[in-house]
């Protein structure tokens, strides 16, 4: 006899890590961490009345982030306005057409990058955070940004207290 | 604050002060200067005390016995198959009281650790060859194992169980079998286009 399957509630959308795709959902009375390999799912589990603690440690992955995208960003529109300006020097338009073409396919680029850098800066700090146990601490995949692991343990403290104050 | 449990820093192990860390608010790791949000719940204080070892008191003549040990008296009912267990058989999981048999049968949802999607993995097979092997074009010839396995796979275990979270994702099972067809038609228009020039060339 097979137990109906529980639902599950999901926190944090998914993440590419090592293990796989990572996805946190919220069951009835346990957190779980599914780690999606090529079709082979894998699940954690913590029940709310072991959970001892949730810790997030700011990480300067916003920062990387900015720099990679941002400095593309700059690069690509640098890029652009070097063609553009190579354009204008020609007084036939066929010929400065492929130069303004180049101009503005690098210009969308710029903006694409800037966007994602934006994007990025309106997610807020990176962190990553670690479940305490009586039998350690261990690490989450998810959630990446402190933002969002405050809407988590806003949203998880009220079940786990509950959950806490029933089985003592 | 008289803590169970102690409280550290994951990055440097260094130990951190549970009352200032229950505020919610940041606060820094003395020696890796790490911030750290911190959110503590009353398990931390109050750890549960450890698995009793008790095996039970003895039944007396007339009193309900447990089903592995009839010597024992019962002490509750294991609340999936209703044998009555005594405080050693009694198992307490995810709320609920469970016998070691039913802890094992592993039929419980909670209890699963490990799952094949395989409408995920036919999508795989179906969708991923058609971008990776025009790339690598001497193994074009693997479509003629992913193609048909994507399309066996996704009709075998049509009714398989699917994800936990996500259900059965037979969406993704006819992904497969679209792509796994797709891939089949490729490979035919490549030896119908093979055939045709070879006969064009004489």
């Amino acid at each position: 006899m097979a137990e109906p399957t529980p639902a599950y509630t999901r926190l944090a959308s998914n993440r590419l890590g090592l293990a796989g795709i990572g996805s946190l959902w919220l069951g009835p009375d346990h957190l779980l961490l599914v780690s999606n390999t090529f079709g082979v799912e894998r699940y954690r589990r913590w029940f709310f009345k072991d959970l001892q603690a949730l810790i997030a440690r700011r990480t300067a992955r916003r920062l990387v982030w900015n720099l990679v995208v941002g400095g593309a960003s700059v690069f690509v529109a640098l890029a652009s306005a070097a063609s553009f300006a190579k354009a204008l020097t020609f007084s036939d338009h066929n010929d400065a057409m492929p130069f303004f073409v180049v101009s503005g396919i690098g210009a969308f680029g710029a903006l694409v990058f800037f966007a994602i850098a934006l994007a990025n800066t309106a997610l807020g700090p990176g962190c990553v955070v670690h479940v305490q146990t009586p039998f350690g601490v261990e690490k989450l995949t998810l959630p990446g940004r402190l933002n969002a692991f405050a809407k988590i343990a806003d949203r998880l403290t009220p079940l786990i207290e509950a959950a806490q104050r029933q089985s003592e | 604050m008289t803590a169970g449990a102690t409280l550290s820093c994951p990055k440097c192990q260094l130990a951190l002060d549970p009352a200032s860390a229950a505020s919610g608010a940041e606060v820094a790791c003395a020696a890796c200067r790490s911030g750290l949000t911190v959110r503590l719940f009353p398990a931390f204080t109050n750890p549960p005390a450890g698995v009793s070892t008790a095996s039970g008191e003895h039944a007396v003549d007339g009193e309900a016995a447990c089903f592995f040990h009839p010597e024992k008296r019962a002490a509750i009912a294991c609340d999936r198959c209703g044998r009555f267990l005594c405080a050693l058989c009694d198992v307490p999981f995810g709320g609920r009281h469970l016998c070691p048999l039913c802890l094992d049968a592993s039929k419980l949802p909670d209890l699963i650790h490990r799952r094949v999607v395989w409408g995920h993995v036919a999508a795989i097979l179906g969708v991923m060859p058609m971008f990776v092997l025009p790339m690598c074009f001497p193994l074009w010839f693997l479509a003629f194992i992913t193609g048909p396995s994507a399309i066996i796979l996704a009709l075998w275990k049509w009714n398989a169980p699917g994800s936990l979270v996500y259900g059965q994702r037979r969406g993704m099972a006819i992904v497969g079998i679209v792509g796994g067809l797709l891939q089949l038609a490729g490979i035919a228009g490549s030896i119908w286009l093979f055939v045709w020039a070879v006969r064009r060339n004489g």
